[in-house]
């Protein structure tokens, strides 16, 4: 609590996915975090950020999501909200681990990747909001 | 995000990608990578090591292509992962589906296997 933060607001569009990251690193550089802990937050914003921008809303009109990145003494916390369809992706079942190729399933691979590099996730419905909670170690 | 194609001897397609396979990076190469390696129907290696990134929308990509490359009764290959880009495979388990090895001469024997 209290950490520094970074407060973006994104509008629901895949162009916002590059800014914000490099607004993130940025705001990440001064504390040096490692190359793991790095890849975790990128890996975190592009799955999250996409899953929202694709199905959060179901109209074609622009929303903001709201991202917050907090640096805690040993995580980097970031909290995501908007105001689309509820959507508790934590409560979303993995996909079975692929056999083959034939029968490998494409969907839900984005979830399984930030489930392994993040460190804690928490998924509340607030006064009519999604808000996703993830937290990354700070290495 | 960048692709460049080659022809290595035993008619083996070698994609080397360089940059970021995130999904903005999976859109700049989705249909030339795809006609590269699909469209041609032979066996292929991905040369990954240039790649400093890789999210689930990259790895769409190599199954989807792997799958196309499969029904043509060839195969495809991945090779010189970074490590954290191999971690995200790995957890992805992709390796379950797709051969990933670390060298392009390992790569090349795994077809030839």
């Amino acid at each position: 609590m209290g950490g520094p933060a970074l407060r973006l607001q994104l509008a629901n569009d895949r162009a916002a996915l590059e800014p914000a990251r490099l607004a993130v690193l940025a705001f990440l550089a001064p504390f040096s975090p490692s190359a793991r802990t790095v890849y975790a937050i990128e890996l975190v914003l592009e799955e999250v950020l996409t899953n929202e921008i694709k199905y959060a809303f179901d109209d074609h009109a622009e929303h903001p999501i709201e991202l917050t990145v907090r640096l805690e003494p040993d995580a980097v916390v970031l909290h995501f909200e908007d105001g689309g369809v509820a959507f508790d992706p934590l409560q979303a079942s993995a996909p079975q681990p692929p056999t083959s190729i034939d029968d490998a399933p494409v969907g839900g691979l984005g979830l399984v990747l930030v489930r392994s590099f993040a460190t804690s996730a928490t998924y509340e419905r607030r006064d009519g909001r999604n808000c996703l909670t993830i937290g990354v170690a700070l290495g | 995000m960048d692709m460049q194609v080659s022809e290595l001897g035993g008619n083996v397609t070698c994609v080397r990608l360089t940059g970021r396979l995130d999904a903005p990076g999976a859109d700049t190469i989705d249909t030339r990578f795809t006609v590269a390696v699909v469209a041609q129907g032979r066996n292929a290696v991905i040369d990954l090591s240039g790649v400093t990134f890789v999210a689930s929308m990259g790895i769409r990509l190599l199954i989807a292509s792997a799958r196309g490359l499969r029904q043509k009764g060839a195969t495809l290959v991945l090779f010189g992962a970074q490590e954290l880009v191999y971690t995200a495979l790995d957890q992805a388990a992709l390796d379950q589906i797709i051969p990933i090895v670390a060298t392009e001469q390992q790569a090349i024997e795994r077809l030839a296997a």
